[in-house]
């Protein structure tokens, strides 16, 4: 029973169920608005999170059904392996990137994170891992920049005067 | 006649041809890479028309449109990263087709496809402009609602035999759209004082995210065993004769819906692709194989964005009001001239209408080898490793995500449904209904509440107005049927569990 209980679309369809009832609340503030009219804005985000509720149990009571039908695969115990931590350094790595563009720039950071990434995914050739992310890093900095115009973020303090040498 | 002979000249003169080709050649390239589109791409060719006469300067414009609608698909189908949003539905088949070792045959379906619709729709632009144009005017909001909930009905046909999880995902999308200032109101929602969210979830980011991080994130999870396709040789492939013959009932189909979409303004090609894949999968005898990599799936969306393009320029040319954001910019370019698109443009600069129908037509025909020489350019990247693949998408999809408004929020967003898409992918959730409803909440709620005002708060009067009444009797014909018959032959299906992809 339990292990039906611990199936992804239950856990998933609990948490939505959850979410919805928090934005529910959430958003009777909105209800002040409804003096443009009978349909004021938090009228069709209650609709939906009313309809997301409605259908999160549906999808829980079809998976636990499924389970204890036998027609489904029950929960399979997580077990902590390198797919878990190269997925891990993945999501790391991209925050991080994400963190650090606005104070080291797109110039400087995109060719250190490329090379990181190419690492990750299994890339061994060194040629190639220390080439193609500054032949890209310039060739997009220079449409973005030049051609389109486009603010790339440039990075503060010696990270925006190397920027400057060439956008 | 006269009128017809001028046109001719005008545009098969040398230098108008090369622009013309010329035009359509950049704006492919401009579609094919995320973050660029031939929005931007007219916008930044305006100042140089400035030193053409008029008729080549918009002949230019008018082919860098034609080129960048079509262009999107050529990532969108080779990388599931969509160039321009025209082009995202195109990858819910075009994509597995690519991974099935079909990518030459799929980008030759959407070349072909974009080149009929968008020559079905000049012609009919060239016929019955005027006439068309005040049919597109009487449409008001009940009629907006009835075609974005039509479109919204598709969920159920999307996600393949998991369709209460497929329905799931779409309110999800349809919260997601809610987020940021109510336009009726002025109310901020759902944005948790965050000003990054102030302006909305743009969907664009979102695709970006869910489909592109998504895969690179499930790649990284699962190791780069995506090799090169050296073997594979990826050269486009025009459908035979007997494969278009199949197909001739869906192309028609969305090249008509195509154009009437194209017409209504401030619609446009996105929304019409989304339609019109909708309407491919209700009227298919085989809904449950879209978006597992079939024709009928690139040639829909394929043919009514093209479709689309077309039709966006009946309103601007008869009656000065752009069907879309790169033919409002196009209205710039007449304005750099000293004209003002509309009835009086025919009257005293017909020759000037007639060339711009003629130079789509040549800009139509040429797309197919535009499309070709981009597409083989672009195929080159399947070859190479996903190991060098992935990275490199990763930073187009950063660039492609922080050029809409240049701003960090949608990177940070874009990484957010990254994690979303991740997680909807390891988990067998359908990401299509997300985007749909992504796409279309917005003008569903609008309109609705829009409609209901107007109506003086009865939805029976949705029903009861022609236009919009049957397209909502067709819509819950064709959903109710949809439900029954699934219900009928395998009631397990709402269950959503049965294996079986999803798009």
């Amino acid at each position: 029973m339990l292990k039906a209980f611990l199936k992804a679309d239950v856990i998933i369809s609990v948490i939505l169920f959850a979410v919805s009832l928090y934005l529910l609340n959430e958003i009777k503030i909105y209800d002040s608005g409804s003096v443009y009219g009978k349909l004021g804005p938090a009228y069709w985000p209650k609709f939906v999170l009313y309809m997301i509720m409605f259908l999160s149990v549906g999808v829980a009571f079809f998976s636990i059904k499924g389970v204890l039908q036998g027609t489904v695969p029950a929960f399979e115990r997580l077990q902590f392996s390198a797919a878990n931590l190269r997925f891990g350094a993945a999501v790391a790595l991209i925050a991080g990137y994400l963190l650090l563009l606005p104070y080291v720039g797109f110039l400087v950071l995109t060719p250190l994170q490329m090379i990181a990434f190419m690492f990750l995914l299994g890339e061994r050739n060194k040629v190639l891992i220390f080439s193609i992310p500054f032949v890209l890093t310039l060739g997009i900095v220079l449409l973005f920049t030049k051609v389109m115009y486009v603010p790339l973020p440039r990075g503060a303090g010696i990270f925006l005067e190397i920027s400057h040498l060439l956008y | 006649m006269e009128i017809w002979f001028t046109a001719f000249h005008n545009v098969f003169s040398p230098m108008a041809l090369l622009f013309i080709c010329g035009g359509v050649l950049m704006g492919v390239m401009l579609g094919a890479i995320p973050g660029l589109n031939s929005t931007m791409g007219t916008a930044l060719l305006i100042p140089f028309t400035y030193a053409m006469d008029a008729t080549t300067g918009l002949l230019l414009l008018a082919a860098v449109y034609c080129g960048g609608t079509f262009g999107g698909s050529i990532s969108a189908i080779l990388f599931n990263v969509p160039g321009s949003p025209e082009a995202s539905v195109t990858g819910f088949d075009g994509y597995p087709m690519a991974k099935a070792g079909k990518a030459g045959k799929a980008l030759g379906i959407a070349i072909l496809c974009s080149c009929i619709g968008g020559l079905f729709s000049v012609g009919i632009m060239n016929l019955i402009s005027p006439q068309l144009a005040k049919v597109a005017l009487s449409f008001s909001e009940p009629e907006y609602f009835a075609l974005a909930f039509a479109a919204l009905t598709l969920i159920a046909s999307l996600g393949g035999t998991k369709m209460t999880k497929a329905f799931l995902v779409g309110f999800v999308g349809l919260l997601i759209a809610t987020i940021g200032i109510d336009p009726m109101s002025g109310v901020e929602r759902l944005t948790f004082g965050w000003s990054g969210l102030i302006g909305g979830v743009n969907f664009i980011v979102a695709l970006i995210g869910a489909f592109a991080i998504g895969e690179i994130l499930m790649t990284a999870e699962t190791g780069s065993k995506i090799d090169g396709e050296e073997e594979v040789k990826v050269s486009t492939e025009f459908p035979s004769l007997v494969e278009m013959l199949k197909l001739k009932w869906n192309v028609l189909r969305s090249a008509v819906i195509g154009t009437l979409i194209g017409i209504l303004p401030g619609v446009g090609a996105t929304t019409a692709s989304f339609v019109g894949y909708s309407e491919a999968v209700r009227w298919s005898k085989h809904p449950e194989k879209f978006g597992t990599g079939i024709a009928d799936g690139i040639a829909a969306p394929e043919t009514c964005n093209n479709a689309a393009a077309g039709g966006a320029m009946v309103p601007l040319l008869t009656l000065g009001i752009p069907g879309s954001a790169t033919t409002a910019v196009i209205i710039g370019g007449f304005m750099v001239h000293g004209l003002q698109p509309g009835p009086m443009l025919f009257l005293n600069q017909p020759d000037l209408m007639y060339s711009i129908f003629l130079a789509m037509y040549v800009a139509n025909v040429f797309m197919l080898f535009a499309g070709v020489i981009v597409a083989k350019l672009f195929s080159n990247f399947r070859k190479i490793r996903y190991s060098i693949l992935g990275p490199c998408i990763f930073v187009f999809a950063t660039v492609g995500a922080f050029g809409i408004s240049n701003s960090m929020s949608d990177v940070w967003i874009m990484f957010a449904f990254g994690l979303l898409g991740y997680v909807m992918k390891k988990y067998d959730y359908s990401v299509a209904p997300l985007i749909i409803a992504l796409v279309l909440g917005g003008l569903a709620e609008e309109s609705l509440r829009r409609g209901m005002r107007m109506e003086d708060y009865d939805l029976i009067a949705f029903l009861s107005r022609p236009i919009s009444g049957t397209i909502l009797a067709v819509a819950m014909a064709t959903f109710l049927y949809t439900l029954y018959s699934r219900l009928r032959h395998k009631p397990n299906l709402l269950a959503g569990e049965m294996k079986q992809p999803s798009l």
